[in-house]
């Protein structure tokens, strides 16, 4: 095994014994990360299985390939992280205007 | 303290206290307080809603007879607005109007602009600066160019056509007012407020409205690169709301 290959394998056990320990996602989320980070740790292992999936899907390497995947995966993360902020700028909204109605003043105080 | 209550004790100025001029004001200590007075002395009820000022806003208006109400964190224009019409509603407002603290605005424009309300003409009022040739010139050359953009970028979002846009004054009925709900709680609740009036099928007109452009309001109101921030917000939330 080379240097990288260790440090990369290495990293993706451990982003996914972090996950799994938080056992707060449901039992398909942690199915699904767990083949994501088997494919990882397979493709890390046997980089021509990139090249042979890459040529399957019509792209001409597998670093492109994984390039592709990785760029949508970032906006994926990005849109869910969106919709998320402006959830909780809702709830925050919220709160904070019940809060602001029930200590209005007449007249200011100092 | 009711509206009811105020309007025994005033007596005579019966039907400007149920017009709730709502001031949502964020480090306006300067001004704050001459673009109140103006309003109190017409017999309007003033509410000022601070969004987490910290330069002294609310010392500004010891004294003064108005709802002053606070946000404990800073969440922008249009979450203001909406604090401030909520509570509008729950004391009483027949009309509530929307009106810039930086002192853009004229106090004694408000009677026109609610007149179409309380005659029943209208539920909403918007204030247009392009109604009126005097009112027009004194938009900045610059300015008036990009507002003319934005009043078709508008017309294609919201599929109504204004010959103003993002012009703070406005006033609506009580009624209106508990329909529309601002979700925008930055500047882009200016276009949403026309999405609402469409989507609830309200009736509106608008009204000639002069604003007084000061070195004052000119540096604290929306820098022109705020359009593309607007317009971008605005499709995203369409997108993905």
């Amino acid at each position: 095994m080379k240097p990288i290959q260790f440090i990369l394998v290495s990293l993706l056990i451990l982003l996914l014994i972090t996950y799994l320990g938080r056992r707060k996602s449901r039992l398909l989320d942690q199915a699904f990360v767990l083949f994501l980070a088997g494919l990882g740790v397979a493709l890390v292992l046997v980089p021509d299985w990139a090249n042979l999936i890459a040529h399957w899907v019509g792209v001409g390497r597998g670093a492109d390939l994984l390039t592709y995947l990785g760029l949508l995966t970032v906006g994926f993360v990005l849109l869910k992280f969106y919709i998320k902020m402006g959830e909780l700028e809702r709830c925050l909204t919220e709160i904070s205007r019940d809060s602001t109605i029930k200590n209005a003043t007449f007249p200011p105080k100092a | 303290m009711t509206a009811c209550v105020l309007l025994q004790e005033r007596g005579g100025a019966l039907l400007n206290k149920a017009i709730f001029v709502i001031v949502p004001a964020y480090n306006e200590g300067g001004v704050i307080r001459s673009t109140a007075q103006p309003l109190i002395d017409l017999g309007y009820s003033v509410v000022i809603v601070d969004d987490c000022s910290q330069d002294g806003t609310a010392d500004a208006l010891v004294g003064l007879p108005i709802y002053y109400l606070r946000h404990p964190v800073n969440l922008g224009q249009g979450a203001a607005l909406q604090t401030g019409m909520r509570f509008a509603v729950l004391q009483g407002a027949d009309v509530v109007v929307h009106f810039d603290a930086d002192g853009q605005h004229q106090a004694r424009d408000v009677d026109a602009l609610v007149e179409p309300i309380l005659s029943g003409q209208a539920d909403v009022v918007l204030g247009s600066r392009f109604l009126r040739r005097e009112d027009v010139l004194e938009v900045p050359f610059v300015r008036r160019l990009l507002l003319r953009c934005a009043v078709f970028v508008n017309w294609g979002l919201t599929g109504v056509r204004l010959s103003d846009a993002h012009n703070g004054f406005r006033a609506m009925s009580a009624a209106a007012a508990k329909l529309i709900n601002l979700s925008e709680n930055r500047f882009a609740h200016a276009s949403e407020i026309i999405v609402q009036i469409r989507q609830f099928r309200l009736r509106f007109v608008e009204k000639p409205t002069t604003i007084v452009y000061t070195d004052y309001s000119r540096a604290k109101g929306q820098p022109m690169w705020n359009a593309i921030s607007i317009f971008s917000e605005m499709l995203l939330r369409r997108l993905f709301k």
